[in-house]
């Protein structure tokens, strides 16, 4: 490499801004796995007994089950006995009701994150469910959306108020064995969200979530349940973000989205979990199951990702078109810099007729980042003039980095359209001599070369979300290229 | 797959090898243990997903008597071909490390490395230009299980053209071929195979590549109950360059799956992939071809194309190109795409006079040709021409109006 890269190297260095610990007393369910801890962490949360059976089905089934290891990932053996399946941070007897009940230490956190509760409230109309470790401690703007009906509770809040909905949706889109995380996770699953948008109503604002794990030797297992009734529309935004630790962390996340006949659901995450330091030490184990159902007709389902944290990430949002006429849609921006790992991608399945999907997905590799995009499209027999078009572009920066694609597609549909296009290179030389030339720092041109590279999936984001993620881009971007 | 079925293949393994020289004695017996370790292939074996192993894994298959290819044309001059069993007899040292060009075999191609009991050995010494092609003809005459082998060498800037033709009657057979071409330095080998639909056939072949050398591979597949193919490359040399074309058809409950590997290896090589497939009736067509780039092969440049189409309501097509790309300074891309023939196209032979079924012939027709079109050898290209003409409805009036 040249000097001229130099000072790019130095910013690819630049340490992890989230990576802090806060102090508070936490309650922890003894670590280990067995149907005692499930047991008890029902019980915690008070749940009536068929979800306690439920749990104990998906314990049952995830010990007949082994971990996938098909992806192209590698890390170290994980003791799924050495890990805590439960932390709640301690508070007053009650949980807290409006964010003046809300432990100081705790928005001091959040505010570090640069997600100040109070600002949103009042400047972007955002509510947000923020889901500290497990327990999901402030919600605001219920009552707001209460009025049109809009039901934005945590999830064990939901079991206890709307059992009927939790008990028809729970496990249908992803059901308990279809995977080894899967299964884990309903197993253990502590707090999560629960989103219900009634028939015909377009939920006045963005819901939002920000995940954070914080205690030592904790798993995340949370789980988000979203259903959009008839002709109803939503849009959901997903952060997460890790504090600093030398050993590795387990997050196995199940996120459910079921979209009723011309309903609506956009999804968008921006995940930050801390990714390990240069060397791979440490880092978030990332392995979410995130799958939609497009269940009526006319309906949408869309998945915004813009995937910079975690040690590995394993993870594929997955749509599935049953509805004639329902579209399914997967953007993503995935960057891996230092010694991270990164598989993930997308699966359509068509079912219905006139189904349509669309996949574009953008890959920067840095550093020793290894990357991979393993997508599935599937067009089955019944699925008349499906359509699916599908695009993923790597980017490699530096020479000890990998990009991988690895597409998979099946088609039994004569009147279907499949397009598939995969290009990997390196930053152009004539591009960054284009902007050199008019004046442009090489920091800059790098910049603007990989924003535009990032462009299309940026874009899809909601406004809220697309100043942070650029932030995130921006300092793993900028420094990543040379 | 029941432990039975694994075993009827298998059972015809020796214990030990007691003929021929040391180092294949060796080489055998690495490939029987291989093969009694892992097994064959099933449905969980990732490469193997879609091919319906079971069906050639749960026959009863006997050796097919005198299996060796056979020389379909007279060998041209400056070409030396000789009988693989005669070598081994006489020379054996000629062909030592020249029968495991890209490492060890696995699966089928391990069971042919044990058991081949003859095959062919084509050479052509460095500086030598051959104009006309060498034919190779691998022909399934009776039922059972055969295993060719082939071994093509050249010297430098040597230059060679080959055909083979897998062909027969026997629709209860087994061809498990394995043919191995090892390039010279600026050699240049076009290697063209047909593949009539003659019973079962597993082949693979191994081509590796020294630096500046050309390779160019065309494959015609022509339906077949169960044919599954794997072309690897190895591109070891400095600027060697590959190009894989492939044109496939399957019709009734026909199976034809391609595999690709192009592993770049060396810096400056390129490499480019295209094939093209037609499903109809209630086939399946499987596509999965791999790109593979080495940390020190910088500048490469490396592309790849899977098009389909989809004729029929009960047909299937698997595709799945994959690129794993470790160095930076490279151009890769790949792209696949499955649908049917083109509307405004349709029309515009529609417009003009010609019947729905022969438009669909022509555009059929058209879109395997072609692949056929960048076979560069004129009297191979028209054969080929030939054979697809013969497999496509109205190939006589076709032959007519092009």
């Amino acid at each position: 490499m040249s000097s001229a890269t130099e000072p790019i190297d130095e910013i690819l260095k630049k340490s992890y801004d989230a990576g802090f610990v806060t102090d508070i007393e936490q309650e922890y369910a003894p670590p280990g796995l067995n149907e005692d801890i499930v047991k008890f962490i029902s019980k915690k949360k008070q749940e009536p007994e068929w979800l306690l059976q439920w749990r104990l089905k998906a314990y049952r089934r995830w010990q007949q089950m082994s971990e996938p290891r098909w992806a192209k990932v590698s890390y170290p053996e994980i003791d799924y006995q050495d890990i805590c399946y439960y932390a709640a941070p301690k508070t007053d007897k009650d949980a807290p009701k409006s964010l003046d009940e809300v432990d100081p230490e705790l928005l001091e956190t959040y505010e570090k994150l640069g997600i100040p509760l109070h600002e949103r409230e009042v400047l972007a109309g955002v509510a947000v469910d923020a889901v500290f470790d497990s327990v999901s401690v402030a919600t605001t703007f219920r009552e707001k959306l209460a009025e049109v009906g809009v039901i934005f509770m945590s999830f064990s809040e939901a079991v206890q108020e709307h059992p009927e909905l939790i008990k028809k949706y729970l496990g249908s889109v992803v059901p308990v064995s279809d995977n080894f995380f899967a299964a884990l996770n309903s197993a253990v699953f502590s707090d999560g969200s629960f989103v219900y948008i009634p028939k015909g109503v377009r939920c006045p604002m963005e819901l939002s979530t920000y995940f954070r794990i914080n205690a030592a030797k904790t798993g995340q297992f949370e789980r988000t349940l979203i259903v959009a009734d008839e002709g109803s529309y939503v849009s959901y935004l997903e952060g997460c973000t890790a504090p600093m630790r030398d050993e590795n962390q387990l997050h196995a996340a199940v996120v459910e989205l079921v979209a009723h006949k011309d309903a609506e659901i956009k999804y968008s995450t921006v995940q930050n979990w801390y990714p390990g330091d240069e060397n791979g030490k440490g880092g978030i184990f990332n392995f979410v199951t995130k799958r939609g159902l497009c269940e009526g007709e006319a309906s949408k389902i869309s998945w915004t990702q813009v995937e910079t944290g975690s040690a590995i990430t394993w993870k594929y949002p997955s749509c599935i078109l049953k509805g004639d006429d329902s579209i399914g849609e997967f953007y993503s921006v995935a960057l891996s810099n230092h010694r991270q790992q990164a598989d993930t991608g997308t699966k359509m399945i068509h079912l219905g007729k006139n189904t349509k999907s669309t996949i574009i997905s953008k890959g920067i590799s840095a550093g020793h980042g290894q990357q991979t995009y393993r997508g599935g499209v599937k067009i089955m027999r019944g699925a008349d003039n499906a359509r699916n078009y599908t695009q993923c572009d790597s980017l490699l920066i530096g020479d000890k980095c990998g990009a991988h694609t690895v597409p998979y597609v099946d088609v039994r549909n004569s009147t279907s359209k499949l397009e598939h296009e995969a290009t990997t290179s390196r930053i152009g030389e004539d591009q960054l001599f284009y902007c050199r030339q008019r004046g442009l720092s090489e920091e800059d041109a790098v910049s603007l070369i990989v924003n535009g590279f990032a462009k299309e999936v940026l874009k899809e984001l909601p406004m809220e979300f697309a100043v942070e993620a650029q932030k995130l881009l921006g300092v793993s971007l900028e420094g990543a290229v040379g | 797959m029941t432990d039975t079925a694994r075993q009827t293949l298998l059972r015809s393994l020796p214990a030990s090898f007691e003929t021929g020289p040391e180092w294949l004695r060796s080489l055998r017996a690495r490939a029987a243990d291989a093969l009694r370790e892992q097994g064959l292939p099933s449905k969980k074996t990732e490469a193997w997903r879609f091919t319906p192993v079971r069906s050639v894994v749960d026959a009863e298959f006997a050796r097919a008597p005198g299996d060796a290819p056979a020389l379909g044309s007279d060998v041209p001059e400056g070409v030396r071909a000789r009988s693989l069993r005669a070598v081994l007899g006489s020379e054996p040292e000629l062909l030592e490390g020249r029968l495991e060009l890209a490492g060890p075999p696995e699966h089928f191609a391990a069971l042919n490395t044990a058991l081949f009991s003859d095959g062919l050995w084509i050479d052509v010494p460095a500086g030598t230009v051959v104009e006309t092609p060498i034919e190779v003809t691998h022909a399934v005459a009776r039922a059972g299980v055969s295993y060719p082998r082939v071994l093509v060498t050249t010297g430098e800037s040597a230059e060679l053209t080959i055909i083979e033709t897998y062909t027969g009657a026997a629709s209860d057979g087994l061809t498990n071929s394995v043919v191995e071409l090892d390039l010279g330095p600026n050699a240049k080998v076009s290697h063209v195979r047909v593949h009539e639909n003659a019973g079962m056939q597993v082949g693979r072949v191994d081509v590796r590549q020294a630096a500046d050398s050309r390779y160019q591979s065309t494959v015609v597949t022509l339906g077949g109950a169960l044919h599954r193919f794997d072309v690897r490359a190895l591109l070891q040399g400095k600027g060697a360059e590959c190009q894989l074309d492939g044109a496939y058809l399957v019709e009734g409950e026909d199976h034809v799956d391609h595999h690709t590997l192009v592993e770049h290896q060396a810096p400056y090589c390129r490499s480019d992939q295209t094939y093209r497939g037609i499903a109809s009736g209630k086939g399946t067509t499987v596509f999965d071809g791999i790109v593979v780039v080495h940390r020190d092969a910088q500048k490469t440049e490396a592309h790849q194309e899977n098009r389909n189409l989809l004729l029929s309501e009960n047909a299937t097509v698997h595709t799945k190109p994959h690129l794993e790309i470790d160095a930076d300074d490279v151009v890769c891309s790949h792209g696949a795409t499955v649908g049917s023939l083109d509307d405004d196209q349709l029309f515009y032979l529609r417009a003009r006079g010609i019947p729905e079924d022969l438009a669909h012939a022509m555009l059929t027709f058209a879109f395997l040709e072609s692949i056929v079109d960048r076979v560069r050898h004129e009297p191979t290209r028209a054969r080929m021409r030939e054979a697809l003409l013969a497999r496509i409805p109205h190939g006589d009036e076709i032959r007519e109006v092009t």
